[in-house]
This record gives structure tokens, C-alpha cells and sequence, in this order.
């Protein structure tokens, strides 16, 4: 009877676990989401949670996509395609104000936990380590490092800059604080760069994606100068 | 295999369970838990909408000790078995409101006879409810709020916190509040004193309260009060319930915890102290975790901890020091190690064990 028991309770967990959409545990969540949140943004009342995986989404050509985005390979155990990406919509009221949303990205020492919050349209609004383990750990989570950061797109970490053809904005912009760490400045780059990908394929709507595939197409073309909707919509 | 059990303390109410003791069962509420997890159908647009995220993990163990011999468990550690977690957030346009977490296991408790040996394990069962930001009533089976256990993942790892030695498990049914107090993290539960079975007799009961500077910092440290009359269930297990063979020990402690982080070392360390009914008790850990340079894969650790037993009566301390690798093998695969050994064995033999895990979570 006893036995019977058991394996009824077995079989039903089973079940339950299979009835929803399994998957690896999540890649990157806030360690305490409320006080980072009330301080990012002073005027939140709440936020929604959200769990997404490039596996779980209609778009079998994603994964490829966004490999080609980052112009990377994604690493096949820190950014496998079923990982769980956890996103926080910032609310006041019932109204959109910001997102917070991490990534891992493989540091010298293991991974980092690289954290932006970014404005309805996708504006950073502020950018702060949760984790890294680098020797120069202090250079990296100074304030007069992760400042720089403020105000920037996925457009700076995509166009070029005038001045350094080839070379993205950011990285001609951004000094590495690091005095033997370069490969750490370069994985924070990387990690913001997926960061901002994956949020503006996840949740605005590849704005971004357009917003620089119109703008190559117009400068083959020669209407560099034509002003295109972004169809960024804030929320 | 290790004794863990302890020479009755001074103060130990004891006396064997009925075994029709009146109380809540696993079978009436698991039930409910799995219903309330996975039946609320996702409602995008509409008053309430669940996201969530699952998967499944399994742990292959083997242990050897001296002079146990081998062993398919490591004691207060890990055990073979299979399982799940699921987390589900419950969100309104305003914002989360409930949040369900889930995380259980089937395990072989080779401790037993064979027919006896299947077990149901309920690591972690809760209902967290927002009461804004920053403030949230919990209630189901999670961590006392004493020490670095709630604090520290330690559900899959070979190295484990003071919890289980200390108090007597990792985890207890129960209610508690979550919230901020100025600069600190506050935490308060109200449990049940059985540990990973739902069990209430002569008058159990344990209550605690921690304060944390905030987890951003660098160290963080926290202290933690704990009081309770506390079962002492023989094996972890929640499904058939435990043993309880030596009734309610009366519990007092004090604690201190802290992390670090030191570029790629992780310092861990707490302490405690106070009674078990009238003998006085100290335990204190210190843990290192490295993350090896140029492989991010591998991270190497180091553990020692000591406990004093019956301060008053000058007995001699014990303590264990532990060398524990982890290597991950792929986004859903572990490779773990571990060898220890006694530094003080209060009585008979000196005991060293060694252990192998491989663990599995993904889908």
C-alpha cells in the first residue's frame, strides 16, 4: 500500500514537472530585485517579472540572429538558447517607467553579472556589476567607470565611430579602467552588447534591428540623411 | 557511516512521537501546492498573468568513508535522487503580486531497507505575497532566517552551511516576513521545528530573525537570532515522515554571518552560540570558494568548521575540514568532488570521507 502511495506521489510530480515548459534554471536574476529597483528608480511602486529563453520564442532563425548581432558565437554553456533571461518591467501605477535586466558574461576569474536598467525606449539609465571576480574589481565597479555607460543605446555599441572606422562607438569612447584586466573591459563590452540585444529583441520589438538595417541600406543607397520611425513605442 | 546524532543536551524534552500525532499531511497538501503552481493558466492581457520557469535536476552520488564504507549519500549533504523546481511570478498590471516556488525530490535513502527506502523530499515549497516593494509575507517551507543558510544556495552542493548541524535541518514549514529596515535586510519566520517533514509535538516551534546589510555590498554581514523547541528528525525526508527519537530540544543561539568577495575568492564565514536546553554551544565556518583563473568552469573550495559541545563541561571541540572542485561540464551538467576528514573526533575513529557528485538541471 505504502509502496502504491509512493509511486502515485512520484508519478504525479513527474507529471506536473513535464505539464510546463521546462528549461535550465535562470540565467540572471537581480539577488534582491526590490532595493536595487527603489534606487534606480526612486518613483516605482512595483514591477512585473518576466522569464524568457531565445528556445522558448516562435523564431527558429533568433538564436542566429543574435549571434550575428553580437558578432560572437554564444557560448554553449553560459548562453545556451534554453536559458531563462529574467526581465523586470518597472511600474508606477500601472505605468511603464524603466526595465532592469541582467546577463552573465565569462570573465577572467568566472562570470560576471553585468545589471542595466534602461528607459522604456532603451535608453541606459544606469549599469552596475552584481558580480565579477576580477583582481581589479574596484577599478571595474567604480562609479566613474559605470557612469560612462549612462544615457548610451545599442546604437553606440553598433555604429561606428566617426573617428575609428570599423571600430564601435563605445568602445572609442570608453576608456578600460583596468590596469592588467583588458580582457575583463572587453567581456563587459560583449556582455552589455548581448544585454541590449537580447532586451531590445525580447521586449521592444527589434526597433533597434530596423532602426540600424535602414540606416546601412540608406547609406547604400545614399539616403543616409532620411530620418526613419523607429517604432519604438515605450512600453 | 557518520553519527550525526549528539549527546542529549541538558534540557532535552523527550519521548517518542504517537505515531497518530494530529497535524497537517503531505498527501492533503501537496496537492494544493501543485495545483495552485501549475493549473493558472497563463492570461496575457487579462487581471493576471503567470510567467514561469522549470526544470528537472538529478544528483548521482557516491560517497566513501572510513570506517563507514560506501554509501550512495553523503550525511547532511546530498543523497541520490531526482527532481524538480518550478517558479511561477503572478503578476497584475500593477505589477507582481504572488510569487510560487517549488523544489522536490524523489531520493533512495540507502540508510534504509530496500522497501523502505524511496523517499518524497520537499526542499523548498513557498508562497511569497508582495506587499509593495521591499516588504512580502511567505509562508510554506524555506529557511530559518538564522546563519548563511538563506542566504547560500547550498540545495545541489557537496559543502553545506552550519543549518543542518546547528539547528537540525535546512529548511521548516512555517510562515515569515520579508522587509527592509533602514540600511538593513529583515527577515522573520515563525516554523514549525520538524525540519523537511510537517510535524508539530510537544509544543515545537522555532522563531528567528535575521538583519543583513544589503546583498550589493561588499562584505555583507548579517546577525541572527533563533529560539525554539526543536524536533530532531533521524533522516531528511518529508514523505514517510522521519523518526523523531529524542522529542524537542530547546534552542537558543546567537549567529553571525558574512560574505566576501576577493577578485576570485569567495570568503563565507558565520558562527553561533548559545544553549541547547542547559549545555552551552558554539560552532563556528569558515569556507573559501576560488574560481580558477583562465578556466571558468572550475572552481576550487575549502571548508573548515568546529563546533564546541557542552561549553561548561570543558569537553575537547570537534571539527572537519573539507576540500571540495567543481567542474561544469555543460549549460546543464556538474562534475563534483569532495574529500574530508575529522580534525578532532570527539570519540572512536578518526573519519574520512571522500565523494563524487554528477548533477544534472535543465530540461
Amino acid at each position: 500500500m505504502k509502496g502504491a502511495a509512493v509511486r502515485c506521489v512520484v508519478g504525479g510530480l513527474l507529471v506536473a514537472a513535464f505539464a510546463t515548459s521546462a528549461g535550465a534554471a535562470v540565467g540572471c536574476t537581480l539577488n534582491d530585485p526590490d532595493r536595487d529597483i527603489r534606487r534606480i528608480f526612486p518613483g516605482a511602486t512595483n514591477y512585473r517579472t518576466d522569464f524568457i529563453a531565445i528556445a522558448d520564442r516562435a523564431d527558429d532563425g533568433l538564436y542566429a540572429r543574435v549571434e550575428r548581432r553580437l558578432g560572437d558565437e554564444l557560448d554553449d554553456v553560459y548562453e545556451a538558447p534554453d536559458v531563462p533571461y529574467a526581465y523586470y518591467t518597472v511600474l508606477q501605477d500601472e505605468e511603464v517607467i524603466g526595465r532592469v535586466h541582467g546577463v552573465n558574461q565569462k570573465g577572467t576569474y568566472g562570470g560576471m553579472q553585468l545589471i542595466l536598467a534602461t528607459d522604456p525606449d532603451g535608453v541606459v539609465v544606469d549599469f552596475y556589476y552584481q558580480r565579477i571576480a576580477s583582481p581589479e574589481a574596484d577599478e571595474f565597479t567604480d562609479e566613474a567607470f559605470t557612469s560612462q555607460f549612462v544615457g548610451l543605446t545599442l546604437l553606440d555599441f553598433q555604429r561606428e565611430a566617426e573617428n575609428a572606422p570599423g571600430v564601435p562607438r563605445v568602445e572609442s569612447s570608453i576608456d578600460d579602467p583596468s590596469d592588467e584586466s583588458r580582457e575583463d573591459f572587453e567581456a563587459t563590452l560583449r556582455g552589455l552588447r548581448k544585454n541590449l540585444i537580447l532586451l531590445d529583441e525580447f521586449m521592444l520589438g527589434n526597433s533597434y534591428y530596423r532602426e540600424i538595417r535602414n540606416e546601412r541600406r540608406d547609406e547604400g543607397s545614399g539616403n543616409a540623411h532620411e530620418k526613419r520611425d523607429t517604432g519604438r513605442t515605450g512600453g | 557511516m557518520r553519527d550525526d546524532t549528539q549527546t542529549l543536551p541538558r534540557g532535552t524534552r523527550t519521548g517518542r512521537l504517537h505515531p497518530a500525532v494530529a497535524g497537517l499531511r503531505l498527501t492533503r497538501i501537496a496537492p494544493l501546492l501543485l495545483s495552485a503552481l501549475l493549473t493558472v493558466p497563463p492570461t496575457q492581457g487579462a487581471a493576471a498573468r503567470v510567467s514561469s520557469v522549470s526544470s528537472l535536476e538529478a544528483s548521482f552520488l557516491a560517497a566513501y568513508s572510513e570506517p563507514g564504507g560506501w554509501s550512495g549519500e553523503l550525511p547532511g549533504s546530498q543523497r541520490n535522487s531526482i527532481g524538480f523546481e518550478t517558479l511561477a511570478r503572478l503578476s497584475s498590471e500593477r505589477g507582481d503580486f504572488l510569487t510560487l516556488n517549488l523544489q522536490a525530490r524523489v531520493s533512495w535513502d540507502t540508510a534504509r531497507p530496500a522497501d523502505d527506502a524511496l523517499a518524497l523530499e520537499v526542499h523548498r515549497a513557498v508562497a511569497d505575497l508582495r506587499m509593495g516593494l521591499g516588504r512580502r509575507l511567505r509562508a510554506g517551507h524555506f529557511s530559518p532566517e538564522f546563519g548563511l543558510e538563506p542566504a547560500t544556495d547550498t540545495h545541489a552542493t557537496l559543502l553545506q552551511t552550519l543549518a543542518g548541524q546547528e539547528i537540525g535541518f535546512k529548511k521548516d514549514w512555517g510562515i515569515g516576513y520579508g522587509g527592509v529596515a533602514g540600511p538593513f535586510d529583515l527577515g522573520l519566520a515563525l516554523q514549525l521545528g520538524s525540519g523537511m517533514a510537517i510535524e508539530r509535538a510537544h509544543g515545537s516551534f522555532l522563531a528567528t530573525a535575521r538583519a543583513s546589510t544589503p546583498d550589493r555590498g561588499n562584505p555583507r554581514v548579517a546577525i541572527s537570532l533563533l529560539r525554539g523547541d526543536v524536533l530532531t528528525p533521524d533522516r531528511a525526508r518529508t514523505w514517510p515522515a522521519p523518526d523523531y527519537a529524542y522529542g524537542v530540544v530547546e534552542k537558543t543561539r546567537l549567529g553571525i554571518d558574512a560574505e566576501y568577495l576577493a577578485g576570485p575568492v569567495t570568503l563565507l564565514g558565520e558562527a553561533s552560540w548559545g544553549l541547547d536546553g542547559d549545555s552551552q554551544m558554539a560552532a563556528a565556518l569558515l569556507q573559501a570558494d576560488w574560481s580558477v583563473h583562465g578556466n571558468d568552469r572550475v572552481v576550487l573550495s575549502g571548508q573548515l568548521r568546529g563546533r564546541a559541545v557542552d561549553l561548561g563541561r570543558d569537553l575537547p571541540c570537534s571539527g572537519v575540514a573539507s576540500l571540495s572542485a567543481s567542474y561544469r561540464v555543460s549549460s546543464h551538467w556538474w562534475l563534483r568532488m569532495l574529500a574530508d576528514s575529522d580534525l578532532a573526533p570527539t570519540g572512536g575513529a578518526r573519519e574520512r570521507r571522500c565523494a563524487v557528485q554528477a548533477y544534472f538541471v535543465g530540461s
